[in-house]
């Protein structure tokens, strides 16, 4: 079983490009459109929906980006976080880095690029006791 | 004390004089001759001299002159011991206060002692008013002319009584040129549209409180205003007219406008880095995806897809290069509003979603404004902005319009979570802000406010909480 990826974006057309590429690498890809639809599928079931990595955006409608990733490193720690976003922020990068996110991609990003560090993610989540026990 | 002094070459005389006036309480000094009597009155002030012209060494009214001449402020009387009238009326026309002849009742020559002292007490004291006045005119007229404000005051029949040094300067006119002139005609000789001007003064006169006003003159912003003057029981009812150069005022204020349009254009570039990357994005995942694809239809809707996304790229760079000509000033000139509300509305949407929000729009005005179109679209476009930032994107946006002989009015209601009492007062306020760090600068209503005051308009916002809010902009119809 593939590892389960969700891709958090308001834009359908970044969320199609994630669907595809992941897709194509074997990856199961949920999707949510905004931080709050983001939070409900994290929190939804139990093990079977257990996420091994998240992909998300920071400027959204309603829960911004950064609020959901400050929920998701706090409820879920074991499950990595990639940022994903238009707007390069240095600053709010750093900010994110030292509060556990795992990597900072800024669109556009290649297919190349983005499989490799969803890779890290999950080996990432390897390491941690939960993922050995659904994976 | 007051002082005396007798010069009289009669001993005896003297003397006698003198212990009856130190009775008196008064100080005295003698001498016997003029020439002495002249050295006296060069060192010290001497309230009474009597004279008497029946000196050895010189002529007695010689001596008068002179001692008149060295105004010494005192009153001299005149002894003269020859019952000739000749020689106390010239004395008098020389300038002597009193004269009286030997032998004299002791009793009138005090009274007329005390009659002088009183005389030249009363002449110090009007010394001094008159210094006093004098200095207190200087004062006056230096706190007018050093008032930043050019002041005219006129009376009821426009005639000018005053106008300080100020307005004199500030309009290159002479002082002749304007006092005692009709101030209607004085001021057309200053500036072309001073009809408003007149209109006000008018108003002001028969009773109807004005509000301040600016006025064009030349290349120069005047504020003026229009007050009474407080008049004593018995005076005639003044009005002043204060004019203030505001010129470097209104620059600054547009330059405040300026770095709030680039503070403004930090928060746009992260939205439209956003709002660029994203599609960029598409297309770059879609021409990737179609490298790995085989089959043909699917290419061809990833093909498709590069298309969209390209186009919605190339809106969003559109819709800076509008925005980048709105900051442009000098579009100056009778506007639409009606217009000016849909470009608002097309440069809103490249920073904030508003597919999802119904704009229900009610056009009815058909009078122009005249406005810098640039600072109206910040205004209508700072508006509509916060409306939608409040729907979230979703819900339902009203834009009306329409308009009187006097004004425009513009009304924009969002349906919205609406503002909370404890705020209605304050978001006019510069750097207040609801939003988050960073996501807002805080001066965008301000601005608002201070571009439709600056027209002679008025902002108003109504709201109630989970009612959304409705904001009124008026602007006046200028002929």
């Amino acid at each position: 079983m593939g590892a389960r990826v969700l891709v958090v974006d308001d834009e359908e057309e970044v969320r199609k490009v994630l669907r595809l590429h992941l897709t194509k690498e074997g990856f199961n890809v949920i999707e949510a459109v905004d931080g709050e639809k983001g939070i409900e599928k994290v929190r939804e079931g139990d093990n079977p929906l257990m996420l091994d990595v998240i992909i998300c955006d920071i400027r959204m409608p309603k829960i911004s980006g950064t609020e959901a990733i400050a929920y998701f490193r706090r409820e879920f720690p074991s499950t990595p976080v990639i940022v994903l976003t238009g707007f390069p922020d240095t600053e709010l990068a750093v900010d994110l880095m030292k509060k556990g996110v795992l990597d900072y991609l800024v669109k556009p990003v290649s297919k190349d690029q983005l499989i490799a560090v969803v890779q890290k993610a999950v080996k990432e989540r390897l390491k941690s006791p939960e993922a050995r026990k659904t994976i | 004390m007051p002082n005396l002094l007798i010069i009289d070459d009669d001993r005896a005389h003297t003397e006698t004089l003198t212990d009856i006036f130190q009775e008196e309480g008064l100080k005295v000094a003698s001498a016997t001759t003029g020439h002495n009597g002249i050295e006296y009155v060069k060192r010290e002030k001497f309230q009474v001299i009597i004279l008497d012209l029946k000196l050895p060494d010189r002529n007695g009214l010689d001596i008068l002159k002179e001692l008149l001449s060295l105004d010494a402020g005192g009153r001299i009387i005149v002894i003269t011991g020859f019952a000739t009238t000749e020689n106390a009326i010239r004395a008098l026309n020389e300038g002597a206060s009193y004269y009286i002849t030997k032998p004299f009742d002791i009793d009138e020559l005090k009274a007329l002692v005390r009659k002088a002292i009183a005389q030249s007490q009363l002449a110090t004291e009007k010394k001094i008013a008159e210094t006093e006045i004098i200095r207190l005119k200087e004062y006056n007229e230096n706190i007018l002319a050093s008032l930043p404000y050019a002041l005219i005051i006129f009376d009821r029949s426009l005639k000018i009584e005053y106008v300080n040094s100020v307005y004199l300067r500030d309009f290159s006119l002479k002082r002749e040129m304007v006092i005692g002139k009709n101030l209607f005609e004085t001021l057309a000789l200053i500036a072309y549209q001073t009809e408003i001007i007149q209109k006000d003064v008018d108003n002001f006169l028969s009773g109807t409180p004005q509000e301040s006003r600016k006025i064009k003159i030349d290349d120069r912003m005047f504020g003026y205003h229009l007050f009474y003057v407080l008049k004593g029981a018995s005076e005639v009812q003044k009005t002043g007219l204060i004019m203030r150069d505001i010129t470097s005022e209104i620059k600054v204020q547009q330059q405040l406008i300026q770095s709030e349009k680039l503070a403004g254009i930090g928060t746009m570039a992260s939205g439209i880095a956003h709002e660029v990357n994203n599609p960029l994005f598409g297309v770059m995942g879609m021409a990737e995806a179609i490298l790995d694809e085989e089959d043909p239809h699917l290419i061809k809707e990833y093909a498709r897809d590069i298309v969209n996304y390209s186009k919605q790229a190339a809106a969003v760079v559109k819709g800076l290069n509008i925005y980048a000509r709105s900051t442009q000033a000098g579009d100056f000139k009778l506007i639409d509003v009606n217009e000016n509300l849909d470009e608002a509305l097309k440069i809103v949407r490249h920073s904030i979603e508003l597919d999802r929000i119904d704009i229900a729009k009610d056009y009815k005005a058909n009078e122009k404004i005249l406005i810098n179109s640039g600072e109206l679209q910040q205004v209508f476009g700072n508006i509509i902005r916060n409306a939608a930032q409040a729907m979230n994107g979703k819900g339902r946006l009203e834009i009306s319009t329409r308009n009187n002989e006097d004004s425009v009015l513009i009304k924009i209601s969002d349906s919205g979570p609406g503002i909370p009492k404890a705020h209605l007062g304050k978001i006019f306020d510069p750097f207040f802000t609801t939003k988050d760090p960073g996501k807002g600068t805080g001066l965008g209503l301000n601005i608002v406010h201070r571009i439709v005051r600056n027209y002679d308009g008025m902002v108003e916002v109504e709201s109630e909480e989970g009612k959304g809010a409705t904001f009124t902009i008026k602007f006046p119809i200028k002929k």
